[in-house]
């Protein structure tokens, strides 16, 4: 948690309180960056400009108690313009699903476990891994990741509905799975 | 106007965000419905469990906290004209 005291003193430039800034949401800046271009190298890249435009930024932020959500945007956006100068944006646009899951036949609990959660989401389409991530991990709205990504918010709808349905579906299989071994 | 379970499950990814809804034909099939009921709670669990999943951090590449340390910007930078005292 980033507190206010600590926001003050960077938006008074106060170098320590960067070092302060960076320590306490590398990790979480990181994460983030990785899990929207799915590469080591290019989400240190994107951390770091991130970074940069936060430092920037940081005088003329007002709204203290939207931080983080502030810090997420500017990973998104970091993040979609490293894409595109990579030539991989049309990634977050394509919309194939690849092999269809069967639908299960009987509605279950899921007992989601993290590393289930973690390989399902690497199954799902970029364009729908991304706006589940932003806004179901990171609690961005609908209109920011539109904003951010720069797809209109009925696009956002659509690919969310469909990523949510996609996941449960992948971890129910996984369920069924486990329960047969 | 009556629901049947085919469409209730079709509005299931959506609804299934926790907030104040009004009272209409999809509580109403719900709470007759064990099985969409089922539905719903799976995807509640799905949503809470990727809220947690925010907490769950990445291993970054070795040293990378140190060169982004190395990027905090040096008190000169408060003369830049970006940088204004509130």
């Amino acid at each position: 948690m980033v507190s206010p005291d600590l926001l003050a003193r960077c938006k008074r430039g106060d170098r320590q309180a960067f070092e302060e800034l960076v320590r306490t949401t590398n990790r979480r800046v990181y994460s983030l960056a990785y899990r929207l271009v799915g590469d080591r190298g290019d989400a240190e890249d994107v951390a770091q400009e991130a970074y940069l435009r936060m430092f920037r930024g940081l005088a003329g932020f007002r709204e203290e108690a939207a931080f983080e959500t502030w810090m997420y945007r500017i990973v998104t956006n970091c993040a979609m313009s490293h894409l595109r100068r990579r030539g991989r944006f049309g990634d977050v646009f394509r919309e194939e699903d690849g092999p269809e899951l069967p639908t299960p036949d009987r509605a279950q609990e899921i007992a989601v476990q993290r590393d289930d959660l973690a390989r399902g989401l690497a199954r799902l389409p970029a364009g729908q891994r991304t706006v589940l991530l932003l806004k179901d991990v990171y609690g961005l709205s609908v209109r920011e990741i539109a904003q951010e990504v720069g797809i209109e918010e009925g696009a956002v709808k659509v690919r969310l509905h469909r990523a949510r349905r996609r996941l449960k579906e992948m971890l129910e299989e996984e369920d069924r799975r486990a329960g047969e071994l | 106007m009556p629901v049947n379970c085919e469409e209730v499950r079709e509005l299931l990814p959506e609804y299934a965000e926790w907030g104040p809804r009004a009272a209409g034909a999809v509580e109403v099939h719900l709470a007759s419905c064990a099985e969409c009921s089922a539905e719903l709670a799976s995807y509640r669990g799905m949503l809470s469990s990727l809220a947690e999943f925010r907490g769950v951090e990445e291993d970054a590449p070795s040293g990378y906290l140190e060169r982004t340390l190395s990027m905090v910007p040096g008190r000169s930078l408060r003369r830049l004209p970006e940088w204004r005292e509130v």
